[in-house]
């Protein structure tokens, strides 16, 4: 049988953490995760503070936000990888 | 977590823990980022921020979203899992207010470092008492994913317990929290088990816990492409 290459399954990969954003974001829950469902349970929620730079999640922002975290681990790796 | 729910000193506590693991991290995975570990490392990342956006309902109107601990270690080794992890979060926090500033040390600490510490122990615990077989990586990963997870939410609510802004029972906190995250934690042993899976079934070659088992069947590995 022959095997995908390394770039195949890099792409596929990407292709589908890219359709996850764009499409299945659309579908994702938007009850409280299990720590904000807890600390609105036990009355610690109001402590909560949210400063925001950029704002919360759209499509556009969070496909950038990927593109950003490829690029620093990319780098990140490259780097550490050139100084062993 | 946002900012707000752990006091000053615990946060520069957690804070301290967390440049700690990231300075260990950025030692050791020097050894891991060889081969086709680089690549992955950039594909993780972007996976689990993805994936950390998508909650699924748990039920109760409650959701969950993986944290990636356990996946992230599988495929690409404890070390750069924490690093691809902790550049996640600090993109989501600073980036989208996704977790906050001052809990970012907690976020790393939980997440990054727990996560990943439970997650890649009990799934090479397992594998060192299972055949070297590449088959048994995935159910591996999938468990040491589940309990990644409470775990992870029992460490919050002890931080909460020495430095939470509000007085609560410790019990009544780890109760709620663990119990909550046992629930989510079936979501991420379904996640990572998929993905490494999915993986582990087209090139075993990439992911960084096959290696042993690879090792076992020299023959078998050189029919893999470069």
């Amino acid at each position: 049988m022959s095997r995908p290459s390394t770039r195949v399954v890099i792409g596929v990969g990407l292709a589908i953490a890219a359709v996850a954003i764009l499409v299945v974001s659309k579908v994702a829950s938007t009850a409280p995760d299990g720590l904000n469902r807890v600390a609105a349970d036990k009355g610690f929620q109001e402590a909560a503070s949210h400063p925001s730079l950029f704002g919360g999640y759209t499509p556009a922002t969070a496909l950038l936000g990927a593109v950003v975290v490829l690029a620093l681990v990319a780098g990140v790796s490259l780097l550490l990888r050139r100084r062993r | 977590m946002p900012d707000g729910f752990l006091n000053a000193p615990t946060s520069l506590a957690t804070g301290a823990v967390a440049a700690a693991g990231l300075a260990l991290a950025l030692r050791g995975a020097r050894r891991e980022l060889d081969g086709p570990t680089a690549p992955m490392a950039g594909l993780v990342a972007t996976f689990v921020f993805a994936a950390q956006m998508l909650n699924f309902p748990v039920g109760a109107g409650t959701s969950g979203h993986l944290l990636g601990g356990a996946l992230a270690a599988v495929l690409v080794g404890p070390w750069t899992a924490v690093l691809c992890l902790s550049v996640v979060l600090i993109v989501q926090s600073l980036l989208f207010a996704d977790g906050g500033i001052t809990a970012l040390g907690t976020n790393i600490t939980l997440i990054s470092l727990v996560g990943v510490l439970v997650g890649w122990a009990v799934t090479r615990v397992l594998l060192a008492m299972l055949p070297k077989r590449v088959g048994v990586i995935a159910p591996a990963a999938a468990i040491g994913a589940f309990l990644s997870v409470p775990t992870a939410a029992g460490v919050f609510a002890a931080l909460y317990a020495l430095g939470g802004t509000a007085p609560l029972p410790f019990g009544s906190v780890l109760t709620a929290m663990v119990g909550w995250h046992v629930v989510i934690g079936l979501g991420e042993a379904a996640i990572t088990g998929l993905v490494v899976a999915s993986i582990v079934g087209v090139r075993p070659d990439l992911v960084y816990a096959a290696r042993p088992a690879l090792a076992a069947r020299p023959l078998q590995l050189a029919t893999a492409p470069r």
